[in-house]
């Protein structure tokens, strides 16, 4: 069976990071888990392995809600670095929010808004098209 | 024959008599005859006739005279008079006759006894018998001239000679027309007539003279008739009467213009006797007073004039009869028709006759009400302006003239800035009392603004100079050198549309800028409150969530992992717990989502469709409620709302009814929409359980009140609903009576919102 390389679960609660972590190892789609505890630390490890020019991970499952750097300001320097691979980001968050819908569609992210929390099934969905 | 008739028959003594005396003879005869006796034989001679074959004299005296004679005779005889003189016409042989005045009177003898008849005769047309008639044109003092049968002058009286500016001209014997060269062919035909024997004559007649004036005459041309009766010319009268002419007309024009200008004159006027009758009245004086010419002919100015004014006029009015005065003129008071006073400019002149007695008064009125009004609205004008002025104790109202000195100065502006009146007044300008700095910054910034430049006094006037008001705040300087803002408005003052000062009304707005101060503060901290409590909101909606979904799925994994826990009691509660957290939790998620509601989501909405929805989707339920469901509202009506409230609000009306339906009697809902002002009345009227009002009716849409019990009351629907009506701009109300039924009127506005 195929398996995506890597995902990057961007969580600082640990619940809720170890429920996805579960789910991506049950599901067997998924080679390698990479974690990042918030928005700052995954683009300086992201940014990183993109100057290393190493292969960055195919999804990276995104919580809005955290310390020192959240999800959004993630994504406002993480465009900004010139890849040149194909990554797809996942919302993962448990705001049900209008205000945070309304934002993600703004980065093309509403079809990508998934509400905590994450289902396995769900999971398997948002894998399946990205298995080359 | 006596000795007396025998001198008399002697021709000499005669002769002498008649040349000494004038006489031209003398007769006698006896006292019973008529006829003279004796008379000079010259006179028959005179007469034409024979003396030696005399006539008959009765057949030569006109029957007419004779009878006159013996009448005349008679009466001297009857003693009534003492003498007689009779014109007697004797028949001249020719046929003429010569007229003759016959005098004479009774001669008495000793005894008073009438003896004899004695007399003179004269020839009164004579020989030369156009004599008299010459003499008499000479000497006329009218303008007279006297002409033969070929129009030559026999004579002219002096005035004709000057009439005609014919003064040393010698006139007698030569022709008019030789004289008048131009007398035209209708006068010459006049004169013929005349000389036929025609007279003309005309009262006055107007002459145009060669210098151009119209002379006015008043001229006769009739024949003349010498002693034999016939015509021996014309005589010619003329009467200058230019003077009285033209006196005449301007008699007429000056009373035509008076009648004109009295009937139709701009004042009321009017003729008044002594006694105050009014004798003739224009239609402007009826008008000014409100009566009719016939109404006034019944009153005296008396009656009208206003009691307070009643004895000045009387007064004045006496001194013109007293003759002290010939006129006078006051300001007085009518009273109309109406009742209501009316105000007169009265000016009263006299004509008197010639010995100064008063014929009558001329009155002149001129209507002054209006003006009067004017000026009363005036003066009350001027009257409220100052006390304005007077009582604005806490506003300045400071004006000045177009240069910016000051000329008013209010209480309120001494009281406002420590300055008096008399400080400021005609000497300074408004700049005193301003922060030059302000006034410098405003000045550049209009300058900017038109591209003029505007500085010191102009920058307060400069919108009022254009035909604006400016209010704006500035700040003052007290007398004692402490600041304060003031709210200042400045108006320009026109005269006739000219501006001649100016006007500035100032507001201390210490006290309004402290309070503003103070509501902002308190808006900046209750903002501050309202963000901390949305956000504490916020937090409590979405974390919490966070965590509970937590919770929930590691509960789901636990089972999953360890099955053999799935019905431990513990677990099992737990997992209740659970439920129930995430539930509360999305209802407040909900709730904080409410408050976000954007009006743009609204939409016009059938409301009969949503109904017929919620009660399909809630079949189930009814199934076994046994409730019957009408729903009556028309298809047309629309509401604006969010599509999903309304659903909501709707689902959760209808699910109540049903939840709350009554399980002993056969339950209904009535479901009407009614128009009131800019609202539909959505109405869901139930014959449920009801809820006593009185007990939970302050709680009724609070969040968590659940009031019967029931198993899946979640007590936060109508608190959801509640809030849902009120973010679309509506309002929810509710009746309702325990055992009877609830009624829940929903306001929604109308399409037309």
């Amino acid at each position: 069976m195929k398996k995506i390389n890597t995902v990057c679960i961007v969580e600082d609660d640990p619940v809720h990071l170890f429920v996805t972590n579960r789910f991506l190892t049950k599901s067997g789609l998924v080679e390698k888990v990479m974690v990042c505890s918030n928005g700052k630390d995954a683009f300086e490890q992201l940014n990183g392995m993109h100057l290393n020019e190493e292969l960055l991970p195919e999804l990276i499952l995104l919580d809005l809600n955290m310390p020192v750097w959240d999800g959004w300001q993630f994504l406002d320097a993480f465009v900004k670095i010139p890849l040149k691979q194909k990554v797809v980001i996942y919302i993962l968050t448990s705001s049900e929010a209008s205000e945070d819908v309304r934002r993600a569609e703004f980065y093309n992210l509403k079809n990508n808004y998934i509400v905590k929390p994450i289902t396995l099934p769900q999971l398997e969905t948002i894998i399946r098209p990205l298995l080359s | 024959m006596n000795q007396f008739e025998q001198l008399f028959q002697s021709n000499n003594a005669n002769t002498l008599w008649t040349s000494s005396s004038g006489f031209e003879g003398f007769w006698y005869c006896s006292i019973n005859c008529h006829i003279a006796a004796w008379q000079n034989p010259d006179f028959l001679q005179e007469l034409g006739y024979d003396t030696a074959t005399p006539p008959d004299w009765l057949s030569i005296i006109e029957q007419e005279d004779l009878a006159d004679w013996t009448h005349r005779l008679a009466d001297c005889m009857a003693g009534n008079n003492d003498t007689f003189e009779a014109f007697i016409r004797y028949k001249h042989i020719k046929g003429n006759q010569v007229q003759v005045c016959i005098k004479g009177t009774i001669i008495k003898d000793n005894q008073e006894k009438p003896v004899q008849w004695m007399g003179t005769y004269q020839n009164v047309s004579g020989k030369n018998e156009n004599d008299g008639m010459r003499i008499f044109v000479e000497q006329s003092p009218t303008a007279m001239a006297m002409f033969d049968n070929s129009l030559r002058y026999i004579a002219a009286s002096p005035k004709w000679q000057t009439d005609y500016h014919l003064e040393g001209l010698e006139l007698i014997g030569k022709s008019h027309y030789e004289i008048f060269p131009e007398i035209g062919e209708n006068w010459k035909q006049i004169h013929q007539e005349c000389l036929n024997g025609a007279t003309h004559r005309k009262e006055e007649e107007a002459f145009l003279r060669q210098d151009g004036s119209v002379q006015w005459l008043k001229w006769e041309v009739k024949p003349w008739y010498d002693v034999y009766g016939t015509i021996g010319g014309i005589i010619m009268y003329t009467e200058e009467i230019s003077v009285k002419k033209e006196a005449e007309e301007k008699l007429r024009i000056s009373e035509e213009t008076f009648r004109g200008s009295f009937e139709y004159a701009a004042v009321g006027m009017a003729r008044i006797d002594v006694k105050g009758h009014w004798l003739t009245v224009n239609q402007k004086l009826c008008e000014i007073l409100g009566y009719s010419r016939q109404e006034l002919d019944a009153l005296t100015f008396q009656d009208l004039t206003h009691p307070d004014d009643l004895d000045a006029d009387l007064t004045l009015f006496q001194e013109v009869l007293d003759g002290i005065r010939d006129n006078y003129q006051m300001e007085k008071r009518y009273i109309h028709r109406s009742g209501s006073t009316v105000y007169a400019i009265l000016a009263v002149s006299v004509v008197r006759d010639l010995y100064g007695h008063v014929l009558y008064f001329v009155s002149q009125v001129i209507d002054i009400t209006y003006l009067k009004k004017i000026e009363q609205q005036l003066s009350e004008a001027l009257q409220n302006n100052q006390g304005i002025l007077d009582a604005s104790t806490q506003v300045a109202i400071i004006g000045t003239d177009t240069k910016g000195i000051i000329t008013t100065f209010n209480k309120g502006a001494e009281n406002m800035l420590g300055y008096t009146a008399s400080e400021v007044l005609y000497k300074l300008t408004p700049e005193l009392i301003h922060v030059a700095d302000e006034v410098i910054t405003r000045g550049k910034h209009l300058s900017e603004l038109y591209g003029e430049s505007v500085e010191g006094f102009d920058v307060f006037v400069f919108h009022a100079k254009n035909g604006s008001s400016d209010t704006r705040q500035w700040t003052y300087i007290h007398k004692d050198g402490s600041h304060f803002p003031v709210l200042l408005t400045v108006t320009a003052v026109k005269r006739k549309g000219d501006i001649i000062g100016y006007l500035g009304v100032a507001t201390d707005i210490r006290l309004l800028k402290q309070a503003e101060e103070e509501v902002k503060e308190l808006l900046f901290f209750t903002q501050e409150q309202n963000d901390k409590l949305r956000n504490f909101a916020h937090i409590v909606a979405h974390n919490l969530r966070s965590h509970s979904s937590g919770i929930a799925i590691l509960l789901e994994m636990l089972k999953q992992d360890y099955p053999e826990l799935v019905n431990e009691p513990i677990l099992t509660l737990l997992h209740t717990a659970s439920n129930n957290l995430n539930e509360t939790i999305k209802s407040l998620s909900e709730i904080v989502e409410i408050n976000n509601i954007i009006k743009e989501k609204m939409h016009p909405l059938a409301v009969k469709p949503l109904v017929d929805k919620a009660i399909q989707q809630i079949g189930i339920e009814m199934f076994y409620n046994r409730i019957t469901f009408h729903n009556h509202i028309a298809p047309h009506i629309k509401v604006m709302a969010v599509p999903a409230y309304l659903e909501s609000i709707i689902l959760n009306l209808v699910t109540n009814a049903v939840k709350y339906s009554s399980p002993t009697k056969e339950s209904f809902l009535h479901i009407e929409a009614y128009q009131e002002e800019k609202y539909w009345i959505l109405v869901f009227q139930d014959n449920g359980l009801g809820i006593n009002l009185e007990l939970h009716g302050r709680k009724l849409f609070g969040m968590y009140k659940t009031f019967h019990g029931n198993n899946d009351a979640r007590g936060i629907g109508l608190f959801m609903t509640k809030n849902q009506v009120e973010a679309m701009g509506g309002k929810i109300e509710v009746e309702s009576q325990e055992g009877v039924g609830t009624t829940f009127k929903i306001y929604l506005k109308n399409e037309e919102n």
